[in-house]
């Protein structure tokens, strides 16, 4: 009911506003100054007409004022709250546009610094040239996956990520993603292996944009379990979903950063010892997607030991 | 021969910056984090330090630090080398010491080993 209310009004673009920073009608200081207003004329008025009627009963007169400014205390109290979320959304946008900006100049540095080496003539043979150019080549894709990321967080953050949900063959898709991630383990010195059944059921889901979070996740695992140890992929259908989990033996993730790994940007608890390979948005992502498609994420974890994330995504019918 | 140590986590930013110093006639040693930053610099005592901010382990804030409060390294000239920009780290780093501040994105090679010389020349 409430949801047809807000869509009206939000239609007549007077808390267009509210809108865009994502605010509840009920966190929109202009409409609650709006129900502010309408509501002390309305006390107004009905207290005069109550206290014409019942001059013999002054306290019940006070009742009723006390009652209404109780109100109008309360609306003032979200009016607060709600300039609190804006100034929150305003300070959020400009720690994003900073922390991206710092993002994206580390492969900027790193391609400029390369073409100077060609253009300055101090790459001597052609072997030499093709691995320069190689390195180009990988910052130039890392720009656009970070790019990429980032739009996806905007759309999110906007409430306006598209998920185009179809029936998708899991089992051929992830095995075709921990074929693709195989040298990529074995330059790590990590095994890699797939544990699920032919026969998995087809599930619903977006295939383009669960491909990138089931890859982000054994990235992650690989990533984290560097050196020596395995990552293991398995399926299992359970009930009205199928469950994929990705386990590494790595180093696991701290007790106390724990409750915060699925936020945005969030790669470790000191920012400045953040390791520079990565977006900091891939879990950010990853859960959104997830549940986005219907399904849930989430881990078990201990330092020293290694990570399991879990996900489940609906079979089709 | 003097020695220049890099003390850098982004293996493309090394990997560039320690071939174009070698080919300026430096020595270069690498380190990938602020730990071996620290122990490296302690044993060769470099001529120069090249320090990124953001590293593993132990940050550029902090291997600076400890870079000052030992005497054996407190002379060595630090030009800190980042990507980071706002002016209270611009600040932090040079009141603690560092003798540049350089940002990587706005230089190109030949400017960045410019500015080198010069500081080695002082």
């Amino acid at each position: 009911m409430e949801k047809t209310n807000t869509n009206i009004l939000y239609k007549l673009h007077l808390f267009k506003d509210c809108q865009d920073y994502n605010l509840g009608l009920w966190e929109c200081p202009s409409f609650i100054f709006l129900v502010l207003g309408l509501l002390n004329i309305t006390a107004m008025v009905g207290t005069y007409f109550i206290a014409n009627r019942y001059t013999d009963q002054p306290e019940m007169v006070a009742l009723i004022v006390i009652a209404i400014s109780a109100f109008i205390f309360l609306l003032s109290h979200s009016i607060t709250q709600g300039f609190d979320k804006l100034a929150q959304a305003n300070k959020m946008k400009t720690e994003f546009v900073s922390i991206a900006s710092h993002q994206l100049r580390t492969p900027l540095s790193a391609i400029r610094w390369t073409l100077n080496l060609i253009s300055d003539g101090r790459v001597a043979s052609p072997q030499d040239t093709a691995t320069y150019l190689n390195l180009i080549k990988e910052n130039n894709e890392r720009m656009i996956r970070l790019v990429n990321d980032l739009l996806d967080v905007s759309r999110i953050e906007m409430g306006r990520m598209i998920l185009f949900p179809k029936q998708t063959n899991i089992y051929v898709l992830v095995q075709k993603i921990v074929n693709i991630s195989a040298p990529f383990a074995k330059a790590n010195n990590v095994t890699l292996s797939l544990e699920a059944p032919e026969t998995l059921p087809n599930v619903l889901t977006d295939s383009e944009k669960i491909s990138i979070t089931i890859q982000n996740l054994i990235d992650n695992a690989i990533k984290y379990t560097k050196g020596k140890g395995d990552v293991k992929v398995a399926m299992e259908a359970n009930g009205k979903m199928v469950k994929i989990a990705v386990k590494d033996s790595g180093v696991g993730i701290p007790a106390l950063q724990q409750k915060h790994i699925f936020k945005k940007f969030f790669r470790s608890d000191n920012i400045m010892k953040n390791q520079t390979v990565g977006t900091g948005l891939g879990l950010f992502l990853a859960r959104s997607i997830v549940e986005g498609s219907g399904g849930k994420i989430w881990f078990e974890s201990e330092e020293g030991k290694g990570t399991t994330f879990f996900f489940t995504l609906p079979i089709y019918k | 021969m003097k020695t220049i140590l890099i003390i850098e986590d982004e293996p493309t930013l090394q990997k560039t910056m320690s071939l174009a110093l070698e080919q300026e006639g430096y020595e270069v040693k690498n380190a990938l984090d602020g730990e071996i930053g620290l122990k490296l610099a302690k044993e060769i005592k470099p001529d120069m330090i090249l320090l990124d901010l953001i590293l593993p382990k132990v940050d550029g804030f902090e291997a600076l630090e400890e870079l000052k409060n030992d005497d054996t390294t407190k002379d060595i000239p630090v030009i800190v080398l980042t990507n980071l920009e706002s002016t209270e780290e611009i600040e932090r780093a040079l009141v603690m010491g560092a003798t540049t501040y350089l940002v990587k994105a706005n230089y190109d090679l030949k400017d960045i080993i410019q500015k080198i010389k010069e500081t080695l020349k002082q």
